[in-house]
């Protein structure tokens, strides 16, 4: 075989001094480095690579990680919640263009992240308001499905602790 | 569908029921990869209190993201680009300041749990963190992106290929990183064989 050390492409001998060569090719790098000192030297300076960070322990995770992301995650959906809730009653009677009621949440998300693009024409902005209304609202309504799940998670996990 | 489900790994078959509203799925890839990622987190800035907002931040952005989730690649190689995309931004923000100056206090955590775990004596707890130190300073030392592929190489059992696409790099780039970091480790490292 060609010695790895000498085609400049040590991957072999990464692999075999972590142990993750099996059978014939194991076999095969454990006679090479037997019989050349640059790949020898190169393994037993790895090995001690491999033993020290394996010895590198990482601190304990807080506690309260998973609750803390569930917080900001639900905080993240309150915004939504709180516009659908003050168009809840529009929306559930009948005959009334869920068009409508998604347009003002549409436009309330975008007053609240983006400036206004004086440069977009009036016309243009609401035929792309009115194709996007659908889809807002049903992310919305998926958004307080999971906040519900994530609120049973975070019991849970109280629970447990 | 069927056909591309069943090539999906078992993560990003998750993440595709979270981006069709399946809560319990998240909280399913959340308590398989919570300690990695803040593991890895934790040893590329080497701050516990850094790493767990670096990590709240990235399991916020595979949440925001679900609804634009596409399965183009290995779940775990795309978790581990935000989190590398992140700690690097905040290595290169200057938090890495506060980590080097945390290195000395994260001995005192770490002996600790050894004593908690082992009841070593006074000798071997000094030797011990003496080697600890070394090791967290030599990581350190690494330039930030060979940092990086070091502990997605070895911790993580990441393929080249998926270090790459973590990296935003080629293969043989990642080879590069790779061999010139142990390399440095190697020598650095060299009187603990």
């Amino acid at each position: 075989m060609i010695c790895p050390m000498e085609k400049g492409d040590p991957s072999e001998l990464l692999a075999y001094s972590a142990q993750q060569l099996e059978g014939s090719e194991s076999l095969r790098l454990r006679q090479h480095v037997n019989s050349c000192p640059a790949c020898r030297e190169f393994v037993s300076g790895q090995e001690a690579v491999w033993r020290a960070l394996d010895a590198w322990e990482a601190p304990a995770i807080s506690a309260d990680f998973d609750p803390r992301l569930y917080r900001r995650i639900a905080q993240e959906s309150s915004w939504r919640e709180r516009c659908l809730h003050a168009l809840g009653p529009l929306l559930v009677r009948q005959g009334l263009p869920i068009a409508a009621a998604a347009c003002l949440i549409i436009v309330a998300g975008f007053v609240s992240r983006q400036p206004p693009n004086i440069n977009t024409a009036p016309q243009k902005q609401a035929a792309q308001i009115e194709n996007l209304q659908p889809e807002q609202v049903e992310h919305v309504m998926d958004d307080m499905q999971m906040l519900s799940d994530f609120a049973r998670a975070a019991r849970s996990d109280t629970g447990e602790l | 569908m069927g056909s591309v489900a069943a090539t999906l790994d078992y993560d990003a078959q998750l993440m595709v029921r979270v981006k069709e509203g399946d809560g319990a799925s998240f909280a399913l890839l959340l308590e398989k990869h919570r300690s990695s990622v803040i593991y890895f987190l934790y040893r590329m800035v080497q701050h516990q209190a850094v790493a767990e907002e670096l990590a709240q931040e990235v399991f916020l952005r595979v949440y925001r993201s679900r609804a634009t989730y596409e399965p183009t690649a290995r779940f775990t190689t795309w978790l581990f680009r935000i989190a590398t995309h992140l700690a690097l931004n905040a290595l290169r923000d200057g938090k890495n300041q506060r980590a080097e100056a945390s290195l000395d206090s994260e001995t005192s955590e770490f002996t600790a749990r050894q004593v908690s775990d082992a009841r070593p004596s006074v000798e071997q707890r000094m030797l011990r963190q003496a080697q600890m130190d070394e090791i967290r300073h030599a990581i350190a030392a690494l330039p930030e992106k060979q940092r990086a592929a070091v502990l997605m190489h070895k911790y993580e059992e990441m393929e080249y290929s998926q270090i790459a696409k973590a990296l935003n790099c080629s293969e043989s780039a990642v080879k590069s990183l790779l061999f010139r970091a142990y390399e440095t480790l190697r020598v650095r490292l060299a009187h603990m064989a």
